[in-house]
């Protein structure tokens, strides 16, 4: 008898001694599932749309540009920072710029499904949509350039979203693309585009995972990750994408992005992820020396008041990247549980808390009097600034004492997030 | 039909009858919770085998990993009782030999010839490149066909 037939019949011989009680499992399968209560919900259809949007979408710190995530809320990079207005990243969105200077709204672009990064100028925002990216400058917020490109369509429930990302200095756009004549669902390519050439897809290759997120900071290294942990990165040499890593990114011996309980994640100056997860946990990736054979290293922690683990909803680094300053809600999670972000409410932070990035420890907690959805930190790192959805309210923040120092009320239909600079080198 | 297969995949992974039902479990429920990940259709059974396999890892590292499992005789069909206690004793040996495989190998070993996935799937499951996968089931087979031809029984008896 071949090997083959031998491995396979010893397997199954193994596998056959187990007494698999089918009815029993799925029993345990049925009440596992409805013990997690908050998931109730997500067996509604409109719901479930919803939770992929707030579980996959807000997912999003380091994107530089990705149309169906929230934006990193990261340190603006200069006198300007921009508020996303499109709840859901609908079409119809607007963006709002806002001048920290003056602390007013000095313009208000239209885009559909909005997202964007400022140039490390901080007077040049660069606004993605599902049709192509457009540069507009400051003082005027008049658009002078577009690149139309081609944005896959990776949520068959939301075929308008695309996911694509743009190196800080403006001049390498990546993003993942079908054939028209593929289904939703069908294999993608990673394309790159030179911006300076003004379009046209110059170099393309074949992505091994699914890529639901794209994170750059270099202009020829761009990392794909997927829901399911997996991630692959790839360097633009010669002309010609190459993959040189690839692998799943794990944290604690528990996969990234398991559970989807990820809150927010970003991609620093010097090539970390770092991920924030709603169980409180940070974790570090590196995912330059990784394998691909085997558990990325990280450092993470563990964030426990009074011996529970508070949830993360938001988080901005400081200028410096010396300091992490989280989001969080005083208030316990709804149902007793952490792992999937409750509905809407619970996405508002009503605290903000400092955690060093050197030790992780918390150095600071301030309460504030608006919930907010979003925060960043001014260039000077002395004013915070949130917004609320639910209050339409952007408020500056003195940091270090929690004062808030000024509020702009009825901003926009749905202000949720902000569009910033490039993230800060961690120390 | 998978809660069966998933059961048995993740009992030959782990050793352990309630891990396997702990990790088949956990499967099930993560995939019930996050099928709306699922961007590529065709890869369901490698994204599913992935979930499952990780939460097998997880019942490992809760200290159930490795437990001991007699090895109880399996179904012989052989004519001759000669035949057939040669062909079980092989069949035994080779369930050992894949026991003592690393985990590298005998992870992959397990979703190619039991649970049927091709080198991509293995590939996609694991995270790891496909290359690698024939690789591991290439060096797999070498060390059984080995420990089979020059060791034969004897390792059965460790």
């Amino acid at each position: 008898m071949p090997l083959d037939d031998e491995i396979q019949q010893a397997l199954h011989s193994r596998a056959e001694t187990m007494p698999v009680r089918k009815e029993g499992l799925r029993e345990r399968i049925r009440q596992a599932a409805a013990a997690q209560a908050p998931r109730r919900w997500l067996t509604e259809p409109l719901q479930f749309a919803l939770a992929v949007v707030l579980l996959v979408g807000l997912a999003a710190g380091g994107f530089l540009m990705s149309a169906h995530t929230r934006e990193p809320a990261a340190t603006s990079s200069g006198r300007y920072l921009a508020i996303v207005d499109a709840r859901g990243d609908k079409a119809g969105g607007q963006v709002h710029i806002l001048d920290l200077e003056s602390q007013s709204i000095v313009g208000t672009i239209s885009a559909d499904a909005p997202d964007g990064i400022f140039l490390p100028d901080g007077n040049t925002l660069v606004i993605g949509t599902p049709q192509g990216v457009t540069w507009y400058s400051a003082p005027t917020w008049q658009p002078s350039r577009t690149v139309s490109a081609a944005f896959h369509e990776w949520w068959i429930s939301y075929p308008e979203q695309s996911a694509y990302a743009l190196s800080p200095d403006g001049t390498h756009l990546y993003s993942v693309v079908y054939d028209p004549t593929t289904p939703p669902g069908g294999e993608g390519r990673l394309a790159f585009q030179d911006v300076d050439l003004k379009g046209g897809t110059t170099a393309s290759s074949p992505i091994p995972t699914c890529a639901s997120r794209l994170l750059t900071q270099a202009p020829s290294l761009v990392y794909l990750f997927c829901a399911n942990s997996e991630w692959s990165g790839f360097r633009l040499t010669n002309g010609k994408l190459e993959q040189f890593r690839g692998g799943t990114l794990w944290y604690d011996g528990t996969p990234f992005g398991k559970d989807r309980s990820l809150a927010t994640e970003f991609l620093s100056a010097d090539g970390h992820v770092v991920a924030l997860f709603q169980e409180g946990v940070i974790a570090i990736f590196d995912p330059r020396p990784n394998d691909g054979a085997g558990p990325v290293s990280t450092s993470y922690g563990r964030i426990l008041e009074d011996g529970r683990v508070i949830p993360f909803h938001q988080a901005a680094l400081s200028p410096d990247g010396q300091t992490l300053y989280v989001g969080t809600a005083a208030r316990p999670c709804p149902n007793g549980g952490c792992d999937v972000p409750a509905p809407p409410l619970s996405l508002s932070a009503d605290r903000i808390e400092a955690y060093s990035t050197k030790t992780w420890a918390r150095t600071a907690t301030l309460p504030v009097s608006h919930p907010f959805t979003d925060i960043a930190v001014s260039p000077d790192g002395k004013t915070f600034i949130t917004v609320s959805s639910a209050d339409r309210t952007v408020s500056f923040i003195d940091a270090a004492t929690g004062k808030e120092l000024k509020a702009l009320t009825n901003v926009g239909t749905d202000p949720t997030r902000f569009i910033t600079g490039p993230q800060p080198l961690l120390p | 039909m998978y809660v069966e297969k998933a059961v048995r995949v993740a009992y030959l992974v782990t050793g352990s009858e309630p891990a396997a039902e702990d990790a088949a479990q956990e499967a099930f429920v993560a995939v019930l919770r996050r099928i709306g990940d699922l961007r590529n259709p065709d890869r369901f059974r490698s994204w599913f085998f992935s979930i499952l396999l990780n939460g097998a890892r997880r019942a490992a590292r809760r200290g159930r990993r490795w437990l001991f499992v007699p090895l109880r005789p399996g179904p012989d069909a052989g004519a001759d009782p000669a035949e057939a206690a040669e062909r079980s004793d092989r069949a035994r040996t080779l369930q050992v030999l894949i026991d003592q495989l690393p985990d590298t190998h005998r992870t992959p070993v397990i979703l190619r010839y039991y649970a049927e996935l091709s080198d991509a799937e293995i590939a996609a499951a694991l995270g790891i490149p496909e290359g690698t996968v024939k690789s591991r089931l290439h060096h797999a087979r070498q060390k059984l066909r080995q420990a089979l031809g020059e060791e034969g029984t004897d390792l059965a008896a460790r």
